[in-house]
């Protein structure tokens, strides 16, 4: 089976307002990211250096690794359901994973590994590994 | 004749436009390549260039661009017949809003994932740019303008709705703390917020929010009262770190997209609906806009809409993993506000309660424009009867929907004027307006705020008719200048520009056509700053015939001494 690794976190440019509103970076703004704290920005750069230690570790086809914006729960959610079901967990396990989906949160099959303050990526990259040893 | 079956055909027309149209597109017209490296995989960083799933940016892209507009337009439009509005988001979705939206990401995608406006002054040249900045502050203005005046209609026709409207803003800043500073789980608080927010409703309806009593005290009208409190709201609004009130707003609103889609879809299925307005409205009264070209103005969002080029090439494309992506993404989003609009046609059509009801709601533009998003509000109630939920409830639930929407639309729409006036300022070397964000944002919300205002065709019409075709004009500009570029690279790589060039020319004679009459009615009636915003709009489009023309005509003649250009930016690295 494919695994799937999921970090969620905001896109850095994106910004909400639908139809003739989301679209400050086709302005030339950086929308969200011209706005956002000093900390938020600084979480976004620690969460792309786990992306890109992730990638280096796990650069063939066997994990799949996805970064999406917390705000795309439509298919978030399902999808840590249907990972953690896939990987065997019961109903109410998969329920559990699914609440637990925060910012900041990395996902391994289903299964939250991590939420809070992104982790170093060396730190990330063995906590990926434990999880992908146990699916 | 039944909805559901009307329903069918349209959706059945949307998948047969996605299997062989945009097919023949990406083959034949912006020959996809499966192997091409894109931005995300060239300067992958994690933060905005990531290669991204396909349905994850489908999801991404598809929240970014929908919204109340696409529900606003076709409630108006329905004035001419449910026929020609349905025609047209059909043809439009298909024939123009994908050619459109998939090219503007195409273009992006083989440019480094640069965004249209710095796409214009390097496919077409500096001059565009310029008036690239000059159509988007008018753009944001008629768009702050318009969704003023959205809520505030609302807010008259549903006074039940401003309860759990004003619930939303707490429920907001509510859940932003507890997602951004506590780090909780998402599901629970955005869904608890949902549940709160629509608990609310039966409350709102047992203590409606009526100014009418200020509005005698003050001489000022009701809907007048209602934008200046919508004004001081988004002034205060935007000046708020994003994470406090407008992002979380996002995760109330996820939730409500897709409870919309299924009340409105699912009722209609369940219920039994039939059509009761006419296929075609031959009872217009004598000084009734024709539908020809007014109707193609009407409807913007939901069948073109400019904006979505901005979406689709300032961050979809940063994020496209493979290049034939771009179809499904850029394609299956304007099929998602298609379905938006047809919804709405279908709420104003099918559950307006009557022909008779019709006849006498639709009996003129004014009325029309005034009452489109009061009878949409209405038929979706009724469509939710179809669950057992009384059509007061459901009306009432339609409206904080569309407010929600709109409430964030004004609101990101201020943000971004403040950001263009402050480019524009720099770009004019005007420092103090460059330097300055509250000015900047002073100017953000009076200019929209002074034409929300402007009185015109009476009480019932509160010049929200006229501004809304001012609206639709500028976003097909905004269109035409996304496929004035995506033309001109289309002919540079020698393909068969055909696609883009025939939506282009029909929006642009459209637009051109509407703004021309409108100029005269506007002067015949003395609406002397109406006018002048027609005027400059009209100007507008006269200089982006030029400059496509040119473009395109340089580009033909480019081909015959030149090898085919796969990007129009020189490799210079890391845009």
């Amino acid at each position: 089976m494919r695994h799937r690794v999921l970090l969620v976190r905001e896109w850095n440019a994106g910004m909400p307002g639908g139809c003739c509103g989301g679209a400050s970076a086709g302005i030339g703004a950086e929308g969200g990211a011209r706005e956002a704290p000093a900390s938020v920005r600084a979480e976004v750069h620690a969460m792309a250096a786990v992306y890109l230690a992730l990638r280096r570790r796990w650069s063939g086809d066997e994990v799949e690794i996805t970064v999406a914006d917390p705000r795309n729960m439509v298919w978030l959610l399902p999808t840590v359901w249907r990972d953690g079901r896939r990987r065997g967990l019961s109903r109410r396990q998969a329920w559990h994973q699914t609440r637990r989906v925060a910012r900041n949160a990395v996902v391994v099959d289903g299964e939250v590994v991590f939420t809070g303050t992104p982790p170093h990526p060396a730190e990330a990259v063995a906590i990926v590994g434990a999880a992908l040893a146990r699916g | 004749m039944p909805a559901i079956v009307v329903v069918a055909v349209v959706l059945s027309a949307f998948a047969l436009g996605y299997r062989y149209y945009s097919s023949y597109v990406a083959d034949k017209v912006y020959a996809l390549d499966p192997a091409f490296v894109t931005p995300a995989h060239e300067f992958e960083d994690g933060v905005d260039y990531v290669p991204t799933n396909r349905h994850v940016l489908f999801g991404h892209h598809f929240t970014s661009v929908a919204g109340a507009a696409p529900i606003v337009g076709p409630a108006i439009a329905v004035f001419w017949g449910w026929g020609p509005a349905l025609a047209w988001i059909t043809v439009g979705t298909i024939f123009a809003a994908g050619v459109h939206d998939f090219g503007a990401l195409v273009v992006s995608v083989r440019n480094k994932g640069r965004n249209i406006g710095t796409l214009t002054a390097e496919v077409i040249n500096r001059r565009a740019r310029a008036l690239f900045l000059v159509v988007i502050f008018f753009l944001l203005t008629l768009v702050n303008a318009v969704f003023a005046v959205v809520i505030s209609i609302l807010f008259v026709n549903n006074p039940a709705a401003v309860i759990p409207i004003f619930v939303e803003i707490p429920l907001a800043i509510a859940v932003g703390q507890l997602i951004y500073r506590r780090q909780i789980g998402i599901l629970v608080p955005s869904i608890v917020a949902v549940v709160v927010m629509y608990l609310f409703i039966p409350v709102g309806q047992l203590y409606p929010v009526d100014l009418a009593p200020l509005s005698e005290a003050t001489g000022v009208p009701v809907r007048a009262l209602w934008v200046v409190i919508l004004f001081v709201y988004a002034f205060i609004a935007c000046r708020l770190p994003v994470w406090v009130l407008l992002q979380p707003r996002d995760f109330i609103n996820a939730h409500q997209l897709f409870i919309a889609l299924f009340v409105i879809f699912g009722g209609l299925a369940l219920g039994g609906f039939v059509i009761e307005a006419p296929f075609y409205n031959a009872n217009l009264p004598a000084d009734a806009p024709f539908w020809f070209p007014f109707l193609f103005i009407t409807i913007a969002c939901g069948a073109v809409s400019g904006f979505h080029s901005l979406v689709a090439s300032g961050t979809t494309a940063k994020q496209l993993d493979k290049e034939p992506d771009a179809r499904f993404v850029g394609v299956m989003g304007t099929v998602g506000e298609g379905s938006l609009a047809l919804g709405s046609v279908m709420a104003v059509s099918a559950g307006i309660g009557g022909a008779a009801v019709y006849a006498e709601r639709y009996a003129d533009f004014g009325a029309a424009s005034a009452g489109g998003l009061g009878y949409f509000t209405e038929g979706v109630g009724r469509f939710v009867t179809s669950f057992g939920i009384p059509a007061e409830i459901g009306a009432i639930f339609a409206a904080v929907v569309v407010v929600s929407f709109a409430a964030t639309t004004l609101d990101t729409g201020v943000r971004l004027q403040r950001y263009v006036i402050q480019e524009m300022a720099e770009t004019a070397g005007f420092r103090p307006l460059a330097r300055n964000i509250w000015a900047a944002t002073v100017l953000a919300v009076l200019v929209p705020l002074a034409l929300a205002l402007v009185p015109g065709e009476g009480d019932a019409g509160f010049t929200f008719g006229r501004l809304w075709r001012l609206f639709g004009t500028t976003n097909q500009l905004m269109a035409g200048l996304a496929l004035a570029v995506v033309a001109t690279w289309v002919v540079k790589r020698r393909r068969n520009p055909a696609a883009p060039l025939v939506p282009l020319i029909f929006l642009l004679t459209m637009t051109t056509w509407a703004l021309f009459i409108q100029l005269g009615e506007f002067w015949a009636e003395r609406d002397y700053l109406l006018v002048v915003l027609d005027a400059v709009i009209f100007f507008l489009a006269l200089w982006l015939i030029v400059e496509a023309a040119m473009a395109i005509n340089q580009a033909f003649k480019d081909r015959h001494g030149a090898p085919a250009a796969e990007s129009d930016v020189e490799a210079t690295g890391r845009p």
